[in-house]
């Protein structure tokens, strides 16, 4: 069950990847990532505040509603508290790891097996995570499946790439 | 209610086919189903939850094979869904262990377990020892087969009798004790009689059909399969959309004490050891009486076109981890057992014709323990089965858990229409029989038991590719026997 916490967190990240929320916790979620990485923000490793990262859901909620996902994803971006957490947010579902928001270039853990495989890196290169192939043998022979196959992109998300 | 599909609720897709360059047969119009209504056991179910017990009457007992699932909520979640396919799962076992008649369809006078114990409905459906003949040789069609075939080993001929089952596997996999390059850590499953446990896999009538008009069935024939698509059971539930099934059984040889108990469903079979010059074992036949163990039922259907895996056991299997040990005997497990750690394999050399000593039986746990939700659905389904036969031997079944794509392909067509996510991220995401299963149980992606992550590197042995590369063979590891 997605709490109102959960599903601002699922939205913030929507905005902040350019991932469609639907693609980032699907309906019926077997691996439910967007849970573990709230998780990870929420635990003592992340070195994160809890009144910041509250601070960060509640100020995309408003901005959100005020000017559009895609502004309110500039703004907390564009602020010296919360930009560094949302940027670690972004490198999270990218790569599965969380980064310490102060040390940008640190990388505190892999959040779990199933971010690893989860990681949207994979996706963007249109590819399959090193050790994890669930395609077709033979596959390697032919061109891979189209990006659009692998990433289902926010409309308004398109022009940031 | 509603039939369940697409990321939730789409209509099923769900014709046939099998499709190669030569041609799409309608496999499933040629499958016969007999939609026969079956008595209704309305009493009600102490022990389900809500959550599990959409309705207080216990469960229907029919001998129709279920077509596909179906989704009982209308804003269903995972946990919802997964209570449906268990229901699935259990509908189909009980279809599929209906008395049979001898030309093998359900026989309708009675129900199941009404007698105890009867030959069941899958026992009659092609063995794989049917279906990929020496040279390569086309099977004869369904309900054409000799009785007993006449390809068993010449050693086994002089025990044939009319209807009396093959078993020639000691692992899951073929030629377990001569071939060295298994694909994971595996080995034969030793009881704690001492004995070898012994397995096979059988097909209904729409998956041997699609490999029968495909020519499937060998290396030449593979040569010009530009795909492998078998058919989905369909959301129309008319005769002959019931879609491909395929069976896998674990057996383990009976001892005297155990075949009076009464606790397993039985069959007198002939059980070949093949020949090995290393490690030595001599060629054997023996008819033998064993007793059913395990048993995997994969159905492909529309709303599963990465097919349904249904697994069950028998309930004096093993303990789980975690749980302590309150039977007095198991089949696969020993309190007091000097094995040096649970499920691994024994150590080598094997010969199945031996009665192993107690430090060679293995020691089996079942990793993940069934769940909450499973076991409850399991006790309303014996409740119902009590009410025809307090007796009935399928009180000693349990259904350990149903693995089913939570993001299915969107056609029959799995590599063509889910090109990325070709197994459909499967709940739960790993599912273990512990006989089938036995030592790749555990939680680790892409290395513990998750059926579909396996089965999704199926191949066939050939094909029409450059260099006769192999094709996707839609989750069977069977076409790799032709030949």
């Amino acid at each position: 069950m997605t709490t109102p916490q959960q599903q601002q967190f699922v939205n913030l990240s929507s905005a902040l990847t350019g991932v469609k929320a639907a693609q980032l916790q699907p309906a019926i979620d077997q691996i439910g990532i967007a849970r573990q990485y709230l998780a990870m923000i929420q635990s003592k490793a992340s070195k994160v505040r809890a009144e910041d990262f509250d601070n960060l859901l509640a100020t995309f909620t408003a901005k959100s509603a005020e000017l559009g996902p895609e502004q309110a994803a500039a703004f907390v971006l564009a602020d010296p508290t919360l930009g560094p957490i949302a940027r670690s947010i972004i490198k999270m579902w990218l790569l599965g790891t969380w980064y310490d928001p102060s040390n940008p270039g640190t990388a505190i853990q892999v959040v779990s097996m199933q971010a690893y495989k989860e990681s949207l890196v994979w996706k963007v290169m249109q590819s399959h995570p090193m050790g994890y192939s669930m395609w077709s043998f033979g596959y390697w022979a032919g061109p891979p499946p189209a990006f659009d196959q692998f990433i289902q992109v926010n409309q308004e998300s398109s022009a940031n790439g | 209610m509603h039939l369940i599909h697409r990321r939730l609720l789409a209509p099923a897709a769900a014709t046939v086919a099998l499709s190669l360059l030569t041609g799409c047969p309608d496999a499933n119009k040629t499958a016969k189903q007999s939609p026969t209504p079956a008595p209704e056991v309305t009493v009600a179910s102490p022990s389900a939850s809500p959550s599990t017990s959409p309705s207080r009457s216990l469960p229907t007992l029919s001998p129709d094979i279920p077509f596909d699932v179906i989704v009982a909520e209308k804003k269903p979640n995972l946990e919802s869904l997964q209570h449906d396919f268990d229901v699935l799962s259990w509908n189909t076992f009980v279809a599929l262990n209906w008395p049979a008649k001898p030309d093998g369809q359900p026989d309708t006078s009675t129900q199941i377990g009404q007698n105890k114990d009867a030959p069941t409905v899958w026992q009659s459906w092609k063995k794989t020892y049917e279906i990929f003949l020496p040279g390569g040789a086309a099977p004869p069609p369904w309900g054409t087969t000799p009785s007993p075939s006449t390809d068993w080993p010449p050693i086994c001929k002089p025990l044939a009798k009319d209807g009396t089952t093959l078993l020639s596997q000691v692992g899951k996999t073929p030629n377990l004790l001569m071939d060295t390059t298994e694909p994971f850590k595996t080995g034969p499953l030793i009881d704690q009689n001492g004995r070898y446990a012994r397995f096979e896999i059988v097909v209904n009538k729409p998956m041997f059909d699609a490999i029968l008009t495909n020519k499937l069935y060998s290396k030449e024939g593979q040569r010009s399969a530009a795909k492998v698509v078998f058919p989905c059971g369909s959301a129309d539930p008319a005769p002959g959309n019931a879609g491909a099934i395929m069976v896998k059984a674990s057996w383990k040889i009976l001892s005297d004490d155990e075949k009076k108990s009464g606790r397993f469903h039985v069959i007198e079979a002939v059980v070949y050891t093949p020949p090995s010059k290393e490690p030595p074992v001599v060629e054997k036949c023996e008819a033998m009486t064993l007793g059913l163990v395990g048993m995997h039922i994969v159905h492909k259907t529309g709303s599963a076109p990465q097919w349904v895996w249904s697994t069950f056991e028998h309930v004096d299997n093993c303990p789980s981890a975690g749980e302590t040990p309150s039977k007095p005997q198991y089949n696969f497990f020993n309190k007091t057992s000097p094995a040096p750690s649970p499920n691994e394999p024994p150590p080598r050399p094997w010969d199945p014709n031996k009665t192993e000593p107690p430090d060679r039986r293995v020691q089996v746990v079942r990793q993940i323990p069934i769940p909450r939700p499973e076991k409850a659905l399991t006790a309303r389904y014996h409740e119902a089965l009590r009410k025809v036969n307090p007796d009935s031997v399928w009180l000693n079944y349990e259904l350990v858990n149903t693995q089913w794509p939570t993001n299915p392909a969107a056609t029959c067509d799995v590599e063509t229409s889910a090109p990325v996510d070709r197994i459909g991220t499967p709940a739960p995401q790993f599912l273990g029989n512990s006989t089938l299963e036995t030592y790749i149980q555990g939680q680790v992606p892409n290395v513990s038991s998750s059926c579909m992550e396996c089965h999704a590197n199926a191949t066939t042995y050939t094909s029409q590719r450059p260099s006769n590369i192999p094709i996707f063979s839609d989750f069977t590891f069977l076409l790799e026997r032709a030949q």
